[in-house]
């Protein structure tokens, strides 16, 4: 324990004496200077003390909701998810090159502590940046709400696992690469190459998956094209077999069967382009199960935060009193998109805390286990 | 001083009890008419690892004892053998090392560039593992963690985290070792005065000098009271103010019945406060005893004399000539007593003989007579004296540790001195076979 204790001090110094470290704190509190300054009441959004009349105000959106969903899209969103997690990978990327350097390792090596529990203290205290910085930023939301809203919300203090978890993706690999090469730029390259490359697989799944929905509900109304001009084509057929007056003749048949015809080769055309979109899909899933899903992990705060009726209401709120020449619009365009709008949603919700933290803690443990028997074979 | 001809005369030495020694003729001369064989560097080996006497009585018995019992704490410091090292199948950094340090002793390893020592101290500090290794730490296993409790390590060119102060580096790395708050900050005051570093406790570490860095890295090493001290390259950058102060804790350490093992290039300050010493070379131990031992067999009388008349010393003929004189004198007046060797080679600068089972080494101007008796050398004086010779000094003389360090290292087929390291995928040296 006392080693420990010593590490996690020697840590909090090693950490304290960085720019980026203060830098980062600053803009956090900057960040939250801005949530002092936004409110708002039944006729829109207040800045400082001034009123901005919108279509967003009390009677569409709770207090509560407004600051749960300005901490959970911009708060966490944005500055932790994009700003405090890059500064943390740029300054924690040196923390065991610098721990490895030759002159310094030794001092650390002999000592009656063994390799594996030095190193792994060493991991787990190099993630004290981001829980410092996250902390001020939750604790500091926190308290400006509540006193700026009259909104007590301790839920925001659930963003301090959960963007510490998303970052330690990142620093694993980080922690890996520096443990092999001891050099920063390595370990800063590839977190923040991961970081890309998770994005991107993360963009690349939500597009495929709305194609592959959008192509789904094509196919499904194609297929019931299919099935109702099936119907029409066996019904007038048996009409003009009977001989029943009105009944079509062998030109019109012979059409309603080309139209039967036509809609099958759509159907079919939509199965393959579905099953083309699937494929794809589930090459970028596979990809993904092996990599951290960082995104989907910082979005559990908005879903811990914001249950899905409020998010639905939300939703719903959005798409009313805008008028009757845009409900039409809506109604001509805008019901596809809207459809897969929700089924993406649903989709995506559907996935399981053990499908984005699991597999992500399983890239994790993998990096740190690698790098723990790295550093504990290797001669300094 | 009178000045030789000879080149190996302008190796001066300097002996233990600071007299600047003329004394350049080199032990191999006798050692060749002794033998009829070049000896190499190993022939210096004394060999031993048994433990001397002293170590029963040794004052580390009076000392701290230990939770690992009495068996560790009647164990030598330091006992390892047949220690072998090759890093990455290529470089043999280590080729079966033996070593023993004894506790209330200092212990220095000598060796030059890429020997090997750094890559010892690492092994025994388990920074570097074996390829082989058998032998104990203070009673236990090489590399067993919990004794590095009792262990103090400063490692050559340590780096101390730069956002730490003087202060904080000897806390955190006391905490590391397991040292209780409440003593940490007791020894963290006495030690800071002890290495004058008191006014810098609270100053980054980044702003230290290399001598300060080095004191702060002493006192690091000793935090945790150990019973062994492990110094790589200690008064590293100190000066010479600093490297007394120095001296003068390994001293307090040794007669407080701790182990002081100290890896250095400086032979002079081995030389000031080794009990022991090892030299190493391309990965072995090719000699190890006390100063004393390893020093016996150099020791010897310094006869420097003139001829009587103003004879030319200018070319090697007259030098040879003026030798032969000496050695036509030394015959008249000793008679069958003194055996000139048979043949000199022909660049041979002094003539070798024998009297009374005593080596001799006769030079134009100078003469070596092996022996501390001072008995036998007065035969000598009395026969140069009556040939008129005029006696300019007489002086007992010994190998000073950098004598020794000289002849470990050079090859003593070529005389040259060996190359630094390992040299080649077969060779040695630990800072080359680093991964």
């Amino acid at each position: 324990m006392r080693q420990t204790l010593a590490i996690l001090i020697d840590s909090y110094r090693d950490l304290s004496h960085r720019k980026l470290f203060w830098i980062s704190i600053v803009l956090s509190l900057l960040v939250v200077l801005i949530f002092a300054a936004l409110g708002i009441n039944e006729k829109g959004i207040v800045i400082l003390w001034f009123e901005v009349p919108m279509v967003v105000n009390t009677t569409i959106v709770s207090e509560s909701l407004f600051y749960k969903v300005l901490f959970a899209n911009f708060g966490v969103g944005v500055w932790l998810a994009l700003g405090a997690v890059g500064l943390a990978v740029v300054s924690t990327a040196s923390i065991m090159p610098d721990f490895l350097a030759s002159g310094t390792v030794e001092l650390s090596l002999a000592r009656p502590i063994a390799r594996w529990r030095l190193f792994l203290t060493r991991y787990f205290a190099g993630l004290l940046f981001v829980v410092l910085q996250v902390t001020v930023f939750c604790v500091a939301s926190m308290l400006v709400i509540g006193i700026r809203g009259k909104e007590w919300l301790p839920g925001i203090l659930l963003a301090i696992p959960i963007v510490t978890l998303a970052f330690s993706f990142l620093y694993s690999l980080s922690v890996l690469v520096g443990t092999i090469t001891r050099s920063t730029i390595a370990a800063v390259m590839a977190a923040a190459g991961l970081w890309f490359v998770g994005g991107m697989l993360a963009t690349a799944d939500v597009v495929l998956l709305r194609a592959g929905i959008g192509n789904q509900i094509q196919y499904e109304r194609a297929q019931k094209d299919v099935e109702t001009r099936r119907v029409q084509l066996d019904a007038e057929t048996k009409r003009a077999g009977s001989g029943e007056a009105g009944a079509k003749n062998e030109q019109e048949l012979k059409e309603l069967k080309e139209r039967l015809e036509r809609s099958e080769r759509d159907a079919e055309g939509e199965k393959r382009d579905l099953n083309n979109i699937d494929r794809w899909h589930r090459m970028i899933l596979t990809a993904r199960l092996v990599l951290p899903k960082t995104g989907e992990t910082l979005a559990l705060v908005e879903q811990a935060m914001i249950s899905t009726a409020e998010m639905e209401g939300l939703f719903q709120s959005n798409n009313r009193d805008d008028g009757l020449e845009a409900r039409g619009r809506r109604a001509r365009f805008g019901a596809r998109e809207q459809e897969i709008d929700n089924r993406t949603r649903r989709a995506m919700a559907d996935r399981s805390l053990a499908w984005i933290i699991g597999t992500s803690l399983m890239f994790e443990f993998f990096c740190v286990a690698l790098a723990t028997w790295i550093f504990s074979r290797r001669d300094y | 001083m009178v000045c030789f001809d000879p080149p190996s005369a302008r190796r001066g030495s300097t002996g233990p009890i600071g007299v600047v020694m003329a004394t350049p003729l080199p032990e191999s001369w006798f050692t060749k008419a002794r033998t009829g064989n070049a000896r190499g560097p190993a022939a210096l080996s004394c060999g031993s690892m048994d433990a001397p006497e002293s170590i029963i009585t040794s004052p580390a018995h009076e000392g701290p004892t230990s939770a690992t019992g009495e068996a560790s704490v009647l164990a030598p410091a330091i006992d390892v053998r047949n220690v072998e090292k090759m890093y990455r199948g290529k470089t043999h950094a280590l080729r079966g090392v033996s070593l023993r340090v004894n506790r209330g002793e200092i212990f220095g390893l000598l060796g030059p560039n890429g020997a090997g020592k750094s890559t010892l101290v690492k092994i025994l500090m388990s920074v570097v593992s074996p390829t082989r290794c058998e032998g104990t730490v203070l009673g236990m296993p090489v590399g067993h963690k919990p004794t590095f409790a009792r262990v103090g390590y400063l490692p050559e060119h340590h780096r101390f985290p730069e956002y730490l102060s003087g202060a904080q580096v000897l806390d955190y790395f006391a905490a590391l070792s397991n040292v209780p708050r409440a003593l940490r900050r007791e020894r963290c005051d006495e030690l800071l005065k002890l290495v004058g570093m008191q006014d810098w406790a609270n100053v980054r570490v980044k702003r230290y000098s290399k001598g300060m860095r080095q004191r702060i890295g002493l006192a690091q090493a000793l935090m945790n009271d150990p019973d062994l001290i492990i110094l790589d390259e200690p008064t590293d950058g100190v000066d010479p103010v600093g490297r007394l102060e120095i001296r003068k804790v390994l001293l307090k350490q040794k007669e407080l019945g701790k182990a002081v093992f100290v890896n250095s290039h400086l032979l002079s300050e081995l030389e000031l406060v080794c009990d022991r010493v090892a030299i190493m070379v391309k990965g072995r131990v090719t000699s190890q005893g006390t100063l004393d031992e390893l020093t016996r067999e150099g020791r010897k009388h310094e006869i420097t004399y003139s001829m009587p008349e103003e004879l030319g010393t200018t070319t090697d003929e007259q030098r040879a000539e003026v030798r032969a004189r000496v050695v036509s004198l030394l015959l008249e007046h000793l008679g069958d007593a003194l055996h000139p060797a048979p043949r000199a080679k022909a660049d041979q600068t002094y003539q070798l003989a024998t009297l009374n089972g005593v080596d001799l080494a006769i030079a134009y101007n100078a003469m070596s007579v092996h022996t501390l008796d001072a008995r036998a050398v007065q035969p000598i004086i009395d026969a140069l004296r009556k040939g008129g010779v005029v006696i300019r000094s007489v002086r007992e003389s010994r190998r000073s540790l950098e004598d020794l360090f000289m002849e470990a290292v050079t090859d003593p087929t070529t005389g040259e001195t060996m190359s630094v390291g390992a040299g080649g995928g077969d060779g040695d040296g630990g800072a080359g076979g680093k991964n």
